[in-house]
């Protein structure tokens, strides 16, 4: 039996090796393009770290589950006391997988992963997303946004240079402390990201604010900037994307 | 706690913040409120650190008796303004006995390393490099000033940053132990796995390989000692000569999580009494025979898994106890 | 439609929302900027002309009840501008809730699509543009209704008027029944159907009137249930069709004895199954038309010629209306007389007492008809003639000369009576040239010898030039259009026994 697993430590693996063996199962990395497989299972050893904090993810990989391969399996492993199909009490393994995986629930099914507690990773994605406070990243990126489509718009559209467009736009600073806010507020959360099922389009993102940041940098001073580095597609970009994720993994409710 | 959303009002909630304040912030009684819609009693105390320990201590006390019963109180002490955490214990019992209503917890700051600076949370309260040396909220971070006064005259700060630190330290002392029980379970999971008894020593040796689990569990168990906190200022005057930020920045993290672990018990005592301060003491009662204190000569063989199961049992139990989650 | 310019005020607590919306959207509009409800209220009084508002509802960044609360007042004290309001809340609630004070649509704030937020500006300027011209173009049509029913009043006071305007109204009580007016030329069969639309239920919709031998025989099945392109030679585009066109109103065909027997047919079938079939169509429309029928001729008598459908006429007999001639009603002579000046912009007074005596006892053979073409036709003449009021100068001949109880009663001598036959049944010219001829005869009664031509032509002034041509071209007319009136006029037929056998 072929075991995807995520793990923040190798000490779970390395000391579940000579376990797994014996119960002929084979454990393997994570591999995100195996995720639709029919037979799939994934072992989460939870909380996971991500920086400094414990995270508890299992809620959003049901999730994830249920929206990309609801034929899944999902499982979370973790010191917590627990004997819970789909969970596995490291202290207290079971004795035939077999059998614990012939009980386990798919994700398409209605039922509750076994809390680790860490960080509750869905009340996170939740603030993260929410658009108030301080942990949002969406009224930075709102107010970016505006300006970049403006901006951009009024040279599209309407065929003014950039000097003028940008002259209007960029009259008050206000834009580049954003950028900095975003970004600031970008590296605390994007670590948290690291294990969940979006992580590849997280990293594009992460990618993707690293490609346009050296305009933000300069202020808007290089207008050549602005449309090499595809500015306002990319902020779009951004925003569609956490937009998507928003709306699978917060607005559906996990 | 957002307001945005907030329907309901938990009971007041104080901080009191000991610092090397500029004097136009402890003016008139040091007193400052939030914008807080609903939340309206929330206020922020600033106590200079220029006076002893036993007049500030009455001051904290006067403050506590004119706030409302239940109230909660957060007590930051400035670190290096040689209050210890000898210092927290005392200032917590003295609280208690006279407000034993209010739950107060107190934690030590400094050298900005701690959440409640800018430097490491943009809805910090304070930094580190006020005017002409003296303390004031709000700074530069990242090269970009944070506002956290809304009304100078009014002596009005931003709500969000009280709540920042607010939820912050609210959660810190659970979420320091979740950390710590984890860490530890898998520090010995590959002797659980063995499943055969072995001479405790070996667990001691062991957990000295990880020499921050160490440390950590020692300050939980035994609190810090004379020969720790010396030890905490070599590091950092080393890592300071050498001009490694990183390995400051590092060592800062590292020495906040001892002095959370070594200010645990008192906190834990005056927020939730006598039940979670036992559990406590029965936990580190048990790392102390099973792993820390493990007599060289007459150290009978145990088996790990067996101990380990104890352990987690004596975490669990310790941790239920206190009914915020250890993260927000 | 379009105006080059729309002028929008934007009300909004960001003023970086105000410049980057003027930036993205920097054709077409012209922005103005409030930051809070005060400021807002100050725009607008000091000019109320703009064209669209564009309201933020959380005015404090926090509470979308601040913007939600403006929307009653705006919406009644600028009816004119549309309102689209904007919202940061993710609830739809919050727009509806909006909509529902009377905001015309929303925009999310972070739906950042400038291309949608421009087509939501248009269209609710646009729509608003067309609401209000929609409600100009409903008041036109009103005052237009109105002006025509104050072209074609039933004016008349009369008890035979009366009558038959409540005949018309408790006819009107059924819309489904289908009317068939009698009555002379000019008697107002028109005025009639007008007036039964206007009292039915139907009054809202379409009245139709058709002058059915107005049109070309060839061409009245297509003119009355339309066709198809196409369908025939010259069928060029689609044609709706009369019957068509009066879809849940009154067709009114007049002249209905004119038609031929397809049309008939036609007609027949829709009187009994609502369904017509366009040229060129493969399948029948069922329409929604109360069919008025009206016409001078006596349809029993076509029916027994073999003119008529019998079938079709009892079709059409449901309900017979005969509007009697206008010389039965003399009483409401002056009364249409004065209805017209009035239309006119013309004194009452124009027509003295004398006058109107004499027009009250002219027979009018061309009923209102003629009787308007008179009137029309006096004022003229007394401008002509540089008089202050009508005198009988004004009158046309046959007015003047007409004898009261001459024309068409006996003359009392053994000439074969005209009104053995009853002038209703004769067409108009016929009626004329009686009149006419009647003139002609008693002039020459009057002149006889051999200059008896000449002395007539100058009498009633058909010779201006001193020849007589005009006389003998009018005797000579009227005889090769109604030669069997000249047993009637033995001194014309004598004077002219040389065209006339």
């Amino acid at each position: 039996m072929l075991l995807h697993y995520i793990a923040s430590d190798h000490r779970y693996i390395s000391g579940l090796s000579a376990y797994f063996d014996a119960q002929g199962c084979k454990l393997v990395d994570y591999e995100p393009e195996r995720l639709k497989d029919g037979s799939f299972i994934l072992l989460i050893f939870s909380p996971v770290r991500c920086g400094s904090v414990r995270v508890s993810l299992e809620r959003v990989w049901k999730k994830g589950m249920e929206l990309e391969n609801r034929e899944a399996i999902l499982l979370n492993a973790g010191f917590e006391e627990a004997q819970e199909t789909n969970y596995f009490d490291l202290l207290n393994p079971p004795a035939n997988w077999s059998d614990f995986i012939a009980l386990a629930k798919p994700a398409k099914l209605l039922w509750e992963p076994v809390y680790t507690g860490g960080m509750k990773m869905e009340d996170k994605l939740a603030r993260f997303f929410k658009g108030h406070g301080a942990e949002s990243l969406t009224d930075e990126l709102y107010v970016i946004r505006r300006k970049t489509a403006s901006l951009f718009r009024a040279m599209d559209k309407y065929g003014l240079p950039y000097e003028v467009a940008a002259a209007e736009a960029f009259e008050t600073d206000n834009v580049w402390r954003h950028w900095e806010v975003l970004k600031s507020r970008w590296s605390h959360y994007f670590p948290l990201f690291f294990y969940l099922p979006f992580s590849g389009q997280m990293k594009k993102i992460d990618a993707s604010i690293k490609q346009i940041d050296p305009f933000f940098r300069s202020e808007g001073k290089n207008g050549d900037l602005f449309i090499q580095l595809e500015c306002h597609q990319i902020v779009e970009y951004i925003h569609e994307t956490l937009f998507t994720i928003e709306k699978s993994y917060v607005k559906g409710n996990i | 706690m957002d307001q945005s959303n907030s329907k309901t009002l938990v009971p007041q909630r104080i901080m009191i913040i000991v610092w090397k304040w500029k004097n136009s912030i402890v003016e008139n009684d040091g007193k400052w409120r939030t914008n807080h819609k609903l939340q309206t009693e929330d206020c922020i105390y600033c106590l200079s650190d220029k006076e002893f320990f036993s007049t500030r201590s009455e001051k904290i006390l006067k403050i506590a008796s004119e706030c409302a019963p239940n109230a909660q109180v957060y007590i930051f002490w400035h670190r290096t303004s040689s209050y210890d955490s000898k210092s927290v214990g005392e200032i917590l019992r003295k609280l208690k006995a006279d407000q034993p209503e209010q739950k107060a917890e107190c934690f030590l700051f400094g050298q900005g390393s701690d959440f409640i600076y800018i430097g490491i949370n943009e809805k910090g309260l304070l930094s580190p490099d006020g005017a002409g040396g003296e303390g004031c909220f709000g700074g530069i971070r990242n090269n970009e000033p944070i506002e956290v006064v809304v009304n100078e005259e009014e002596r009005i700060i931003h709500y969000l940053h009280f709540e920042s630190i607010w939820n912050y330290y609210s959660h810190l002392f659970k979420a320091r132990i979740f950390d710590l029980k984890e860490d530890f379970l898998l520090h010995f999971y590959y002797w659980w796995l063995r499943d055969e008894a072995v001479n405790p020593l070996l667990l001691t040796d062991s957990l000295k390989t990880s020499e921050d689990l160490y440390r950590r569990l020692k300050a939980f168990a035994h609190g810090l000692s004379e020969e720790d906190h010396l030890k905490i200022k070599d590091e950092i005057t080393e890592a300071k000569a050498q001009r490694d930020e990183n390995k400051i920045n590092e060592l800062f993290k590292r020495h906040n999580d001892l002095y959370v672990m070594d200010n645990c018990l008192p906190n834990l005592q005056s927020i939730y009494g006598a039940e979670v301060a036992n559990a406590y003491l029965q936990l580190a009662q048990l790392i102390k025979e099973n792993i820390l204190d493990v007599p060289v000569i007459s150290a009978k063989q145990i088996r790990p898994s067996e101990k380990l199961k104890d352990i987690r049992l004596q975490f669990k139990n310790l941790l239920h106890t206190m009914p915020e989650e250890a993260y927000y | 439609m379009s105006k080059a310019i729309y002028k929008i005020l934007v009300v909004d607590d960001e003023p970086e929302f105000h410049k980057d919306l003027r930036l993205a959207l920097r054709q077409g509009y012209v922005f103005e900027g409030a930051l809070n409800p005060s400021e807002m209220h100050k725009k607008l009084a000091a000019s109320d002309n703009y064209d669209l508002i564009l309201l933020d509802l959380a005015l404090d960044g926090k509470d979308s009840a601040i913007g939600l609360n403006l929307i009653p007042d705006l919406v009644k004290n600028f009816p004119e501008i549309p309102i689209i309001v904007v919202t940061i809340e993710d609830k739809i609630s919050v727009a509806v809730e909006a909509l529902k004070k009377g905001a015309n649509d929303y925009l999310h704030k972070k739906e950042l699509d400038f291309d949608l937020w421009d087509e939501k500006f248009r269209d609710a300027i646009e729509t608003r543009v067309l609401k209000k011209e929609n409600t100009e173009l409903k008041r036109q049509v009103k005052t237009y209704k109105e002006q025509i029913s104050q072209e074609y009043p039933f004016i008349g006071e009369s008890p035979q008027t009366q009558e038959i305007k409540r005949t018309l109204r408790i006819v009107s009580e059924d819309p489904n029944m289908t009317v068939l007016l009698t009555g002379e030329t000019g008697v107002g069969k028109e005025v009639a159907a007008r007036y039964l639309h206007s009292q039915c239920v139907r009054k809202n919709s379409p009245f139709v009137g058709v002058n059915l031998s107005a049109i070309d025989k060839n061409m009245l099945e297509s003119e009355l249930f339309g066709h198809k392109k196409g369908s025939f030679t010259n069928a060029e585009y689609d044609r709706e069709g009369y019957f068509r066109q009066a879809d849940t109103g009154i067709l009114m065909l007049d002249e209905i004895g004119d038609i031929n027997t397809d049309i008939q047919i036609k007609l027949l079938r829709f009187l009994e199954t609502r369904l017509i079939r366009p040229i060129g169509w493969d399948k029948d429309v069922q329409l929604d038309v109360q069919i008025v029928t009206a016409t001078h001729r006596n349809l029993q008598k076509e029916v027994q010629a073999g003119n008529f459908r019998e079938d079709l006429y009892q079709r059409l007999k449901a309900m017979v209306i005969e509007i009697p001639a206008l010389r039965s009603r003399k009483d409401d002579i002056p009364l249409i007389i004065r209805h017209y000046l009035r239309q006119q912009g013309q004194e009452e007074g124009l027509i003295p007492n004398a006058v109107m005596k004499i027009l009250m006892d002219y027979v009018w053979p061309g009923n209102i008809r003629e009787l308007v073409n008179t009137v029309r036709s006096m004022m003229m003449r007394r401008k002509i003639l540089g008089r202050n009021i009508i005198d009988p100068e004004c009158l046309p001949k046959e007015i003047q000369e007409f004898i009261p109880g001459t024309s068409f009663q006996s003359q009392g001598d053994n000439s074969p009576q005209l009104f053995d036959i009853k002038m209703d049944d004769r067409p108009v010219d016929e009626q004329k040239a009686i009149v006419e001829l009647t003139r002609i005869e008693a002039a020459f009664k009057k002149h006889s010898g051999s200059g008896a031509k000449k002395q007539v032509a100058s009498e009633l002034e058909y010779d201006k030039e001193g020849k007589s041509d005009n006389l003998n071209y009018r005797i000579t007319s009227f005889y090769k259009q109604f030669p069997h009136l000249f047993s009637a006029f033995p001194v014309i037929s004598s004077a002219y026994k040389k065209y006339i056998h």
